[in-house]
Formats: C-alpha cells, sequence, structure tokens
C-alpha cells in the first residue's frame, strides 16, 4: 500500500455509455417511475442477478 | 375539492419533474436540439398550469410568485399527508 501511485495494479476501469436523447416517458408515468428516460428505467428487484441483464 | 385538487397537483408534480430530467439531460447533452425543443415545450405547459392553479386553489409556493384571492388562501390546501 505504501508503494508510489504509478506502481499500483490497475485495479478497474468505469465505462459509462452516452445516454443518446430518444423515447421518452408521458410524464405522469416519469414520475411514478424516477426518470423521463426508458434507457435509464432500472427498478430494483432483490434477488435479480446481474447477469441476466 | 380533493380529487380534483390531486390530480392538478400530480399535474405540476410530473411536469416539473420532467423539467428536471431535461434539464440535468442538457446539462450533458447542451447540443441536443430535440431536448430543448421538449424543455421548452414542457416549460409553457408548466407555467400554464401553474397560472391555472393559482388562480384556482391560491399560492403553490409560501411568498413571491402568485396572488392569493382574500381571505389568505395559503392554509386551504389539505395537508401533505392528508392528500
Amino acid at each position: 500500500m505504501n508503494q508510489p501511485s504509478n506502481h499500483w495494479p490497475q485495479l478497474a476501469i468505469a465505462i459509462i455509455p452516452f445516454q443518446e436523447y430518444g423515447e421518452t416517458f408521458p410524464i405522469a408515468e416519469a414520475l411514478k417511475k424516477g426518470t423521463l428516460f426508458p434507457a435509464l428505467y432500472q427498478p430494483y428487484e432483490p434477488g435479480k442477478r446481474w447477469d441476466n441483464l | 375539492m380533493t380529487n380534483r385538487y390531486n390530480d392538478d397537483l400530480e399535474k405540476l408534480m410530473a411536469l416539473q419533474f420532467a423539467i428536471v430530467e431535461l434539464n440535468l439531460f442538457l446539462d450533458t447533452h447542451p447540443d441536443s436540439e430535440q431536448a430543448l425543443q421538449d424543455y421548452h415545450k414542457l416549460l409553457e405547459q408548466f407555467e400554464a398550469a401553474k397560472k391555472m392553479y393559482i388562480e384556482k386553489y391560491g399560492p403553490l409556493v409560501n411568498f413571491g410568485y402568485g396572488k392569493s384571492r382574500f381571505p389568505w388562501q395559503w392554509v386551504n390546501e389539505p395537508w401533505p399527508w392528508d392528500m
């Protein structure tokens, strides 16, 4: 842990795709879903596995 | 008044939420003309809905943004937990 930072192993790279503008939810639905954008709608489902995404 | 009131308030909330969403989208996509057009469209609807709400029920926020009829209307609307 005390080695200089340029010797640290590379642990991970976060990659975030750039969001495109497209269809949007009707506004009443957006309010209930918590997002206007279908691409960002990912309701939390306990027990759901990431490899199903 | 409550059902009608809830519908009117929820319409405002939905418009406001959609506008904030577009606001945030535009922060990272300032060149998206379609998003800006939709932002303006919803903003116009929001302004109109807000005006209608204020005329019908009184001020939407406590001061500085809307008139009240006499007597003072601010305390007339149901409490959030009564809606």
